[in-house]
């Protein structure tokens, strides 16, 4: 992988703390997450480690992954999945109903989900996270992919809040990206109208 | 009209800073091409065949005097002393400079106007009828809803990416002056039984390569639900519209293929289970508040018997006479007249003036005009003309005098040459054929006025390509310009209409070469004029006359 940063809300660095190993699968996009691990790595690891991962293989597990998924969440202290822009919103609704029903206690304490955004002008990922906020999901959503920096302030409005971003893109002004705006508000709230603050 | 609040003022303050920093890093090489595209189209930025094309936003087509005066200024300091309003009743500069186009919209933040969504995969400006608040058969005044929906769209972050653009209309009466049964969505001010204000809801009409009229998909929306309502159409569409082909991802495919019923279905669903009744949901004192800004005018109170006999008098003046009745509309005040300047010169000098087209003289004297007789406002319509709402009667006859010496007192609303007319492949990048030419064989080839006050109501729409800006497929006469082999050719439709009663046209036969067009059209005519029923000395208007005979006698008078 090449090399990546997280910035949180704030624009704040949060890539020396981050603790999360994205599982490699087939289908894994670059980046995800700033370190990635293989199945094999894991089960021979000592300690417990937070681990992210695919959306749709564990609402729908199959092969390989439903055989493994017990083994994986037993040896993980944190669970955390990604998603592409082609998940639909059923597919997160049954997402948040498995972590409600609490098959798997991991899933129940669900801290993270990485959209993945595969090209700059897919605004899916925007209408995605405001969904799982409307769901009540009060964990972290970070955007991963071909975002750009001018999407950001909006991102962060439809309920992002850490962002994946390519070391040549971390530029010193990126901060002004994460106050794009701010005058403008976040599309949910009628009384925040200019006409009616 | 609005005025900003400073939170407005704020935004677009800071969307000029926003953008300047955008273009600065394009021209730097730091943003690339795909991102800055459609970053400028958000800011009203197209590139054109020739040179950058910027439009400018009117909102609901509402202009004050002092911001004509800053048009016109920006035309002749920054482009080259014209402008050119569109049917979306927006303002194109044909030939900005890349560079200052910053500073263009720094000017335009200073009058409280902007060029934000007026391009792009985004919410783009919300259109009404250029008569809201002056019918007397009215609802409700359209412009406050229209306000509500710009502040809603205006930078909503969650729908700035869509799946293609996303254009809504507004109208407040049952004639439907605003086209909006082919917009992506369409909503009608209703009152219902019990007196309570709401809307129907027309979802996925439009027009393009694939024309669509709009489906019903709620008969009575209560107000207060107007934005959740929207937001939940809005969701459905970006998370389920089509990506994969830039042809097939407007909602009306989406529409269509589901059925309006599983679409509807999606949209109750996400608007019951998240928004209805959340913080979303809009008060009676918040429809106050919007409607404060749409106040009626300090209207006088005028005897109406001398405003007629003074009135009567100047009808005597046939030329007077013939603008009084093409050109000005009844107002729901007594001694009062909207009118109708139209943008459709025809041919001044020998030479044909495109639709839409001003100069920076007539926007500043329309300011002047606007400042003296009609309360300071103008608006523009969708038929590219520009309208004054609220003219005192006894005032008509010095107006016409000061419009006719600005080329904008032709007495053709509404007859033939009141044509909707594209920029084509003139100006315009996606253009398969030229218009301003073929406009100009129409003004040559039919250039009696009598005949054309014969001929009645007639709108003809001539798009350049199959995008069909001008909306050729709801004219009653459409022209499509298509290219054949490097040619162009024009492919001729009857019977549309994108009036209460929506229609589209029906395709005559082959396209016919470029210098047969106005001949064609003299065809097609003749046979309405041969064989129209004449009750009185009412004659059957055109689209009715195309509706009851079909296109079989055009067909044959053509083709033979």
């Amino acid at each position: 992988m090449g090399n990546y940063h997280i910035l949180n809300e704030e624009a704040t660095s949060i890539t020396a703390e981050d603790s999360w190993y994205a599982i490699e699968t087939a289908e894994l996009p670059e980046p995800v997450s700033i370190k990635s691990l293989q199945l094999s790595e894991l089960l021979h690891k000592e300690e417990r480690l937070d681990v992210i991962l695919p959306l749709t293989g564990v609402i729908a597990p199959t092969g390989l992954l439903n055989e493994l998924l017990d083994i994986i969440t037993a040896r993980a202290s944190r669970m955390g999945l990604w998603a592409d822009t082609s998940v639909s919103t059923e597919q997160l609704d049954q997402l948040l109903q498995a972590c409600k029903d609490a098959e798997r206690p991991l899933l129940h304490n669900l801290d993270l989900i990485v959209l993945y955004q595969p090209s700059f002008v897919d605004g899916r990922s925007f209408s995605q996270a405001r969904h799982l906020r409307q769901q009540g999901f009060e964990g972290e959503i970070r955007i991963s992919g071909d975002f750009g920096r001018d999407q950001i302030a909006y991102l962060k409005r439809a309920g992002v809040n850490s962002f994946v971003i390519p070391d040549e893109k971390l530029t010193d002004d990126i901060v002004s990206a994460f106050h794009a705006l701010p005058s403008s508000y976040d599309g949910s709230v009628a009384s925040q109208l200019p006409m009616f603050r | 009209m609005y005025k900003y609040t400073h939170a407005d003022q704020a935004m677009v303050d800071e969307r000029v800073e926003q953008f300047r920093d955008q273009t600065r890093r394009f021209l730097a090489g730091e943003l690339p091409e795909e991102q800055y595209l459609p970053l400028r189209l958000q800011n009203g930025l197209y590139i054109q065949r020739h040179a950058p094309m910027l439009r400018i936003a009117v909102p609901y087509g509402l202009i004050a005097s002092y911001q004509l005066r800053k048009l016109a200024d920006i035309t002749r300091r920054y482009d080259r002393g014209y402008g050119h309003f569109t049917t979306r009743t927006n303002l194109q500069l044909n030939w900005p400079k890349l560079e200052e186009v910053p500073d263009i919209l720094a000017e335009l933040a200073s009058v409280q106007m902007h060029a934000i969504q007026t391009s792009g995969n985004c919410i783009r400006n919300t259109t009404t009828d250029p008569y809201a608040g002056i019918n007397a058969n009215e609802v409700e005044d359209p412009r406050p809803y229209c306000e509500i929906i710009r502040q809603w769209s205006t930078f909503h972050p969650e729908f700035a990416f869509l799946p293609r653009k996303f254009k809504i209309a507004v109208i407040g009466t049952p004639e439907d002056r605003a086209a909006t049964q082919v917009h992506d969505i369409g909503l009608h001010v209703l009152k219902n039984e019990d007196g309570e204000i709401g809307f129907e809801v027309i979802v996925g009409g439009g027009l393009g390569r694939t024309p669509i009229i709009g489906k019903t998909i709620n008969k009575f929306l209560p107000r207060q639900h107007l934005l959740s309502y929207l937001d939940a159409i809005l969701r459905v569409y970006n998370l389920h519209g089509r990506r994969d082909n830039k042809f097939k991802a407007r909602i009306k495919i989406l529409v269509e293929s589901m059925g309006a019923r599983e679409f509807t279905k999606l949209v109750e669903k996400e608007w019951e289970t998240f928004t209805k009744d959340g913080p979303l949901t809009l008060t009676d004192e918040n429809f106050e508040t919007a409607k404060s800004y749409f106040p009626e005018f300090d209207y006088e109170n005028i005897d109406e018997l001398a405003s007629q006999t003074e009135l009567n008098k100047h009808l005597e003046d046939k030329a007077f006479a013939d603008w009084y009745s093409r050109n000005t509309v009844a107002h729901k005040v007594a001694g009062y007249r909207g009118v109708v300047m139209s943008l459709k010169a025809g041919l001044v000098d020998g030479k044909y003036v495109p639709a839409g087209d001003i100069t920076e003289h007539q926007l500043d004297r329309l300011a002047d005009l606007a400042d003296q007789y009609s309360f300071g406002e103008i608006r523009g319509t969708h038929q590219q003309n520009l309208v004054f709402a609220d003219v005192k009667q006894t005032d008509l006859y010095a107006l016409w005098k000061e419009l006719t010496e600005l080329n904008l007192a032709r007495p053709n609303i509404g007859t033939l040459t009141d044509m909707i007319v594209c920029p084509g492949f003139d100006l315009c990048a996606l253009a398969n054929a030229t218009t301003y030419n073929i406009a100009e064989q129409i003004e040559k080839h039919f250039d009696d006025l009598d005949y054309l006050y014969d001929l009645g109501d007639i709108q003809l729409n001539m798009s350049g390509c199959m995008n069909a800006c001008a909306h050729h497929h709801v004219g009653d006469i459409g022209i499509l310009g298509v290219d054949k082999k490097g040619e162009h050719w024009y492919q001729i439709s009857l019977g549309g209409s994108s009036k209460a009663e929506t229609r589209l046209g029906n395709i005559l036969g082959r396209s016919v070469a470029t210098e047969e067009v106005a001949p064609t059209l003299e065809k097609i005519l003749n046979v309405y004029t041969d064989q129209r029923h004449v009750e009185g000395d009412a004659p059957e208007p055109f689209a009715d006359f195309v509706q009851r005979v079909g296109i079989k006698p055009f067909k044959e008078a053509v083709y033979g």
